[in-house]
């Protein structure tokens, strides 16, 4: 080989490394994120599971076993790459190519299953689940106690704790229901209600006026899916010129 | 408006030159602030009679410590079966809550007491400007102030009250119709799909095409690097490459290139080469020995 093509190769082969190294990096950074989407620090999973549709976890679960394997493989690239052996450098490629495909699966699925959740969803499941009785028949409905109970906890806890009172409002509840629910009076600092009286005729401060769903899993579940088109972005390229390398081996 | 004159008590006897009642000219409204519950399916949350029956020359109720104040809440034919009680005695007794809404021969209003007059003074005080028909929620004493029925539409009037007889003495126009929100099935809200976000498209268009690109050219490349690379290889290379043998490990033996045997026996070391020297560089005479 001449020098010109050596520099050449070598230059080539450097940036694929530090491609890879940006490719681990990106990876490990970005599974705690869905580790984060996963433990569900605000319980919002039984309303979730109550629409019938919790795909989104799945596609959380799945994006953090394929971030971290990318994290893991392309640390085994940066090595295939230095040394540059054929077989060392088809099983990178090979596996590559996996874990991409399941990260494109990760990525679609939190993208597609979030555009079920709309405000209506969640009105719906709460005026017709919330505080209503639980059903008799135990054991064959214990799903249904489960969903009655979770989201009325949940609804419970989102009123008092982030100061709001249904989903679009307090209207939610006069239209549908003709009185407050207690918790969206304001509380103080003990617990008991500051006024109930103003809380029944509706003044703003003693009751709770914000617009609420606070959706946060929402916003969280486009880290699974836009972070994961960013990571997959970047690797198609590096994997592109991986096999190009490949090619350009002699064998 | 019409000019109220004197009245010589509410004995049936005496003949009253006028209407008894005076109508005063306000009528009740819902509340303008914003409260969140100033309507709901049951409740509504009224202006206060205020300054509603002041400046009223009347001798049988003239003080604001003695008269009350009542409101009258009536639905539908409760409008005209009030305005058709309302010169009697003891009008609180003649539809009690319990029975004003429960069948349809019912009178369909009721009274329910707001206060003496002295409790709405006039201007208003702060923090009292409201009133809510149906506090009381579902409640069974006559005169208490219930829940109205779900959805329906209620008129209200605001009357002054002698207690001594409990007779109408002043009383204020009919409000408006005001409908009440009709309680909603959650059967109906349509929680059905919005349609596909701009964001989950180019997601998913852009990843999958992505994904075939790299398989495709994946698959290219392993065809190359299996069928192209072969060729090359088959390519024969002529000459002392195929003849090559490893000699000195398989045959120990000195080794006699059999290319060479014909020339002519080199000199070797028991042989001297004599050096022969060039005086003059005329290459035409032999070489001289020295």
């Amino acid at each position: 080989m001449t020098p010109d093509l050596d520099t050449k190769d070598r230059c080539f082969r450097a940036l694929l490394i530090w491609s890879n190294l940006v490719i681990a990096c990106c990876g490990i950074a970005l599974m705690p994120m869905c580790i984060f989407f996963i433990s569900d620090r605000g319980r919002l999973y039984v309303l979730v599971y109550a629409t019938g549709n919790d795909s989104i976890w799945r596609g959380a679960w799945k994006g953090l076993f394929t971030r971290f394997s990318l994290f893991c493989t392309s640390i085994f690239g940066m090595h295939a790459i230095a040394v540059s052996k054929i077989n060392i450098l088809l099983a990178y490629i090979l596996l590559m190519a996996i874990i991409y495909a399941f990260e494109v699966a990760s990525a679609i699925t939190a993208a597609t299953h979030k555009d079920w959740f709309v405000p209506d969803l969640f009105l719906k499941q709460m005026l017709q689940k919330y505080n209503k009785p639980l059903p008799d028949n135990l054991p064959s409905t214990q799903d249904q106690i489960y969903v009655i109970n979770g989201i009325t906890e949940t609804w419970n806890r989102f009123m008092t704790e982030s100061k709001c009172c249904g989903v679009y409002g307090p209207e939610d509840w006069v239209k549908n229901e003709s009185h407050f629910r207690q918790q969206c009076c304001q509380q103080d600092a003990m617990g008991a209600i500051s006024h109930l009286e103003a809380c029944k005729i509706g003044v703003s401060p003693f009751l709770h006026a914000q617009v609420t769903l606070k959706a946060d899993f929402i916003r969280h579940s486009f880290g699974v899916s836009w972070f994961g088109f960013a990571i997959l972005c970047w690797t198609f390229f590096v994997i592109l010129g991986v096999i190009f390398h490949y090619t350009q081996l002699d064998f | 408006m019409i000019k109220l004159s004197i009245v010589f008590g509410n004995s049936p006897n005496v003949f009253f030159l006028c209407p008894p009642t005076v109508p005063v000219n306000n009528s009740p409204a819902i509340n303008p602030s914003s409260l969140a519950a100033k309507l709901t399916s049951n409740s509504v949350i009224l202006m206060p009679p205020s300054c509603y029956f002041d400046n009223l020359n009347i001798l049988t109720c003239n003080s604001p410590t003695t008269c009350e104040i009542w409101l009258v809440t009536a639905i539908d034919t409760g409008v005209s079966n009030f305005d058709a009680d309302k010169n009697k005695t003891y009008i609180d007794t003649l539809s009690p809550y319990p029975t004003a809404f429960s069948s349809n021969t019912s009178k369909k209003y009721f009274l329910t007491k707001l206060g003496l007059q002295k409790d709405y003074p006039c201007p208003v005080v702060a923090g009292t400007d409201y009133f809510r028909v149906g506090s009381d929620g579902s409640c069974s004493t006559p005169n208490c102030n219930g829940i109205l029925p779900v959805g329906s539409t209620a008129r209200f009037r605001y009357v002054l009250i002698n207690p001594a007889n409990k007779t109408v003495v002043a009383e204020s126009l009919w409000s408006n119709n005001i409908t009440l929100y009709p309680l909603k099935d959650p059967e109906s809200i349509d929680n059905g799909f919005a349609g596909r976000s701009a964001s989950m498209i180019v997601i998913t268009s852009i990843l999958c095409s992505f994904l075939a690109l790299l398989l495709l050219l994946l698959l290219i490349m392993l065809i190359y690097v299996l069928c192209c690379r072969e060729e090359k290889q088959e390519i024969q290379v002529p000459g002392s490459v195929r003849m090559y043998d490893t000699h000195n490990l398989k045959d120990p033996s000195p080794y006699v290139n059999r290319a060479y045997e014909d020339e002519p026996q080199r000199p070797t070391a028991t042989s001297p080469i004599r050096l022969k020297s060039y005086t003059d560089y005329d290459l035409k005479k032999p070489a001289t020995e020295l």
